[in-house]
């Protein structure tokens, strides 16, 4: 590609910049393009051992996605990797908090976990809060 | 929203055919706004956003290796963020937090 296209920068740099960090759009690259920024929940059900919501996205592959979940009262954590943890709420057994993608849904699932091989199940009713960043963009 | 606005395709693409993820740039979409980008020990960091915004962080365990935190085994050990700061648990910290809220 030539040296032509549509730069915008930082305020206080030039368009000659070479450190490219410092371009809000650069048309020699993608941006990341936001589909939806949204929120929703996954209730558990005392005696279940599995809860999960599918959001469906209707892009017909698999998209990039960020995720976060209010695992405590006023606490977002990022669930790019799966969350193990003892909540205060329910503090008789683990829990695991995943979000995964494919061509159709993003889904959000919380699970009870045992570390010892015999059945858990959730103790109490629950509701997650979580937060959600759809990108157009691919993953695969 | 109508076809209007800002597109810009990779070269050798048409603007009037390409799909959506395969532009550069849409004014169709949201993007995501880095308000802050920086280094981080141990502790809280204030924000100074008056809401819950979206962040991202990587951890140093390994020289120069970097990775998010899991949250396994334990999810005390991963950073969060409330209404005022973002709270790491462990040292050598990279965030970026992001302007849109949760």
């Amino acid at each position: 590609m030539g040296n032509y296209g549509m730069k915008v920068l930082r305020v206080g740099y030039d368009v000659d910049e070479t450190n490219l960090s410092n371009y809000v759009i650069h048309s020699k690259y993608k941006s990341l393009k936001s589909l939806a920024l949204a929120t929703t929940t996954d209730s558990t059900v005392s005696g279940n051992d599995y809860a999960q919501v599918d959001i469906a996205h209707g892009l017909g592959y698999i998209p990039l996605f960020f995720v976060m979940a209010e695992l405590e009262s006023g606490q977002w954590r990022n669930i790019q990797c799966a969350n193990f943890y003892i909540p205060t709420f329910d503090s008789s057994i683990s829990y695991f908090v995943e979000a995964f993608a494919n061509a159709t849904n993003l889904s959000f699932a919380v699970g009870a976990v045992n570390f010892h091989g015999s059945s858990n199940t959730f103790s109490v009713n629950h509701t997650f809060n979580f937060s959600y960043y759809l990108v157009i963009d691919e993953i695969t | 929203m109508a076809n209007y606005g800002l597109k810009i395709t990779k070269d050798g693409e048409d603007v009037a055919t390409a799909v959506d993820k395969n532009l550069v740039y849409s004014s169709k979409f949201n993007g995501m706004k880095i308000a802050k980008h920086n280094t981080a020990g141990i502790g809280s960091t204030a924000h100074g956003i008056a809401y819950v915004p979206t962040f991202l962080s990587y951890r140093k365990y390994s020289g120069t290796k970097y990775r998010v935190d899991s949250g396994i085994p334990n999810f005390d050990g991963t950073p969060y963020v409330t209404s005022t700061n973002i709270v790491f648990p462990n040292a050598d910290n990279y965030y970026f937090i992001f302007l849109d809220s949760v």
